[in-house]
């Protein structure tokens, strides 16, 4: 096909697609990619239903990658570039690694800020797909904004959206919608079967969202901590009363971090926080017998698991939550 | 019949300055209106391949040539720029494909060109040597601008201030080669490419400097109060943007207000050419030509101006002629001794004819054959001379 051809068939989402990148807190805490350098979580298919070689899709996270998975099935390729041992949001690929990123047919991009590198690499605004974009003016700013001046621009801000949208299932859901939309204008011909598949998808979404809202309910106004910023999008879907510290998981808190846990403790007591992963024995041990915090893993999922996959872990997280609340 | 033309070459030959004024002479009269009608044909069909390759242009209302000129030949003066959201605009109407440009920098002599990846498929360029740009501050030379910035794979080239008297004005960015383009026989050749938003950092819209909120940034802060920063006049910022910096790397404001001179737009289709012309015809903001229309209507002006060119130079030629006719008249006279010799000595009148009339056609032959070598020169690298002098 001819790169005007090509061209043609590659409309829309330009400006804001350039610089809403994304941004989200942490993998599964090493979890590999599988599609580091193949499908998210099937097979690489070797054609689409028509005969055509499947497209070519670049995911900025492992959700991402998943939808388009479950939505493109055999005419998509995806790949999720981000090593098993990074953090997707934080991930800064190398030059050479763009350059294989701008050959795909699509970029799926998470929006709000996710993926920093994004507003700093060449990519072809054409086939970029902000996923949220539709649903920009649900992002939540950040409550850690650095304003600084300098210069004769003045005062700007750096770092100024939560990214992990996803966890919202109804955000998702767009997120899926702006995926079959993207595949379908690559590829009109297999538009009925991405439609398909989004609606199965979306059905998954949907009884997620049930799950996770039943899950919240139990919790009765619990006030709650998260280990990491990453849960805002879930606390707003479920009114959870929410704050969070700076934990890693596979780290012992230094002093400071106890100080602002015991600060947040003093204004409104949590007994429930949620982790990205399993926290260290100790840590554990010691939010239990000093704070009276009990601990629940909430993986966000960003990046590809070792097993099961995007929803599995999802429903495994609301199960886990209401298990917790009984 | 050897003998004559033996002797017409060798009274030639030592009559050389004579003879190299006739050849001159005769070989522009017969060069000049040849040669310049194959360079101005040759110039308008470049001109008219390349707009006609470019189906439509978006920019700031004003000259259409100048917009024109600066998108498609980066010559020209810098159009009034016009928002980056007019290329989300395009998009949007799903009637075409907007490719941005912002052609206002130099390195050197040799135009920045900022774009999206878009546009190498466009223009059907390829890379010989390297790769595209990936992040911000990298750059891909044109094979002609490579070869004068005397830069490859590797290399760095500094943007250059548009005024020397521009100190605090745009910012000098040392920009990494990334690779070279293969020959296309266009101004592509001549052009440093380069990511739009890597045009907006050299334009000062985004910028790379230390992290005020870290220690070794203390003496660049001026006062903190909460998680309001502000910085002094000595915060470092970067004038090359390397993997160690390039988070730093940010920028101001909206990027659908930053600039771009003009947007390319591929319609789909004449249908949808024809409506996306519509759609722009109220609005007074923006402006969108169609290239092939506007380089007809300055290549008619050229037109006009090669028919003069051509009547003077024919006019000319035939001023030269007459006075080349004058020359062998005048010369045939005064070589009347010559002729009573080769008479004396046994020459025949044919064989003293033939000898008069050899040395007029080996000047003419001479002159023939070089004129036809300026031409197949004019026709070979004419366009570039062309662009060379027309300096796009």
């Amino acid at each position: 096909m001819s790169s005007k051809k090509l061209m043609k068939a590659r409309i829309l989402l330009l400006g804001p697609a350039l610089f809403l990148g994304l941004s989200a807190c942490s993998g599964d805490g090493g979890d590999p990619a599988p599609g580091a350098e193949g499908r998210a979580s099937s097979e690489v298919a070797g054609e689409g239903a028509a005969g055509s070689p499947p497209l070519l899709v670049y995911a900025v996270n492992y959700p991402l990658a998943w939808f388009a998975d479950q939505i493109g099935g055999a005419d998509v390729e995806v790949r999720l570039p981000v090593p098993k041992d990074e953090d997707p949001a934080y991930w800064n690929p190398s030059p050479e690694e763009i350059s294989e990123i701008q050959r795909a047919d699509l970029i799926l991009l998470n929006g709000a800020g996710y993926a920093g590198w994004t507003d700093r690499a060449a990519l072809p605004p054409s086939r970029l797909v902000n996923t949220t974009r539709e649903v920009a003016d649900r992002y939540i700013r950040s409550e850690e904004t650095v304003t600084h001046a300098h210069g004769p621009e003045g005062e700007h801000e750096h770092g100024t959206l939560s990214f992990t949208t996803w966890l919202d299932p109804t955000l998702a859901i767009a997120q899926a919608r702006a995926i079959r939309d993207g595949l379908s204008r690559e590829r009109p011909a297999d538009s009925a079967a991405f439609d398909s598949a989004f609606s199965k998808l979306q059905a998954e979404l949907l009884a997620l969202d049930s799950a996770l809202e039943r899950a919240a309910r139990s919790l009765d106004g619990t006030p709650i901590l998260g280990s990491h910023p990453v849960y805002q999008y879930l606390a707003a879907r479920y009114d959870l009363d929410l704050r969070s510290v700076h934990f890693e998981p596979d780290e012992m808190p230094d002093a400071a971090g106890w100080r602002a846990l015991e600060r947040l403790q003093s204004e409104r007591a949590s007994t429930l926080m949620l982790w990205e992963a399993e926290p260290l024995p100790e840590v554990r041990r010691r939010l239990e017998r000093e704070y009276g915090i009990r601990t629940v893993v909430f993986s966000p999922c960003a990046n590809a698991p070792d097993v099961d996959d995007y929803m599995h872990i999802m429903r495994q997280n609301a199960q886990r939550l209401s298990a917790i609340a009984e | 019949m050897t003998g004559p033309l033996y002797l017409a070459w060798r009274y030639l030959a030592f009559h050389r300055w004579k003879t190299a004024v006739l050849v001159t002479a005769l070989t522009l009269i017969f060069f000049i209106p040849i040669g310049l009608r194959v360079l101005v044909s040759q110039s308008s069909e470049q001109l008219t391949a390349r707009a006609h390759a470019t189906p439509l242009l978006v920019g700031a209302p004003g000259s259409p040539t100048e917009l024109v000129l600066n998108s498609l030949y980066f010559g020209s003066d810098v159009p009034t720029p016009i928002s980056y959201a007019e290329a989300d605009a395009v998009a949007s109407t799903g009637l075409a494909t907007p490719i941005p440009l912002h052609v206002r920098f130099r390195v050197r002599d040799r135009p920045i060109v900022g774009t999206t990846l878009e546009y190498f498929d466009f223009r059907d360029l390829r890379i010989s040597e390297g790769r595209l740009p990936a992040t911000l501050g990298e750059a891909a030379l044109g094979a002609a601008a490579a070869r004068v910035l005397g830069a490859g794979v590797g290399d760095y080239v500094i943007s250059s201030p548009e005024s020397v008297f521009d100190i605090a004005g745009v910012y000098p960015l040392r920009m990494k080669v990334s690779g070279v383009l293969a020959p296309s026989d266009s101004p592509d050749d001549q052009a440093v490419f380069v990511d739009i938003k890597t045009a907006w950092v050299i334009e000062g819209l985004g910028h790379g400097h230390q992290d005020l909120s870290r220690p070794e940034a203390a003496a660049g802060v001026l006062s903190r109060e909460g998680n309001v920063v502000i910085g002094n006049a000595s915060v470092l910022q970067y004038n090359e943007i390397t993997p160690d910096n390039i988070d730093s790397f940010h920028f101001h404001g909206d990027p659908g207000a930053f600039p771009a001179t003009a947007i390319i737009a591929i319609p789909d289709d004449e249908k949808a050419s024809a409506l996306l012309q519509g759609r722009y015809q109220e609005d007074a903001s923006v402006q969108i030509v169609r290239p092939d229309d506007v380089m007809s209507d300055l290549l008619g002006t050229v037109f006009t101006v090669e028919r003069y060119v051509l009547a003077g130079a024919v006019i000319v030629g035939l001023a030269t002629l007459a006075t080349a006719l004058l020359v062998f008249l005048l010369s045939l006279r005064q070589r009347r001794g010559e002729r009573e010799t080769l008479s004396r000595i046994g020459g025949s009148p044919g064989s003293i004819r033939f000898l008069m009339g050899s040395e007029i056609l080996f000047v003419l032959a001479i002159s023939t054959g070089i004129a036809v070598l300026l031409t197949l020169l004019a026709s070979r690298y004419g366009s570039i001379a062309a662009r060379m002098i027309a300096g796009l």
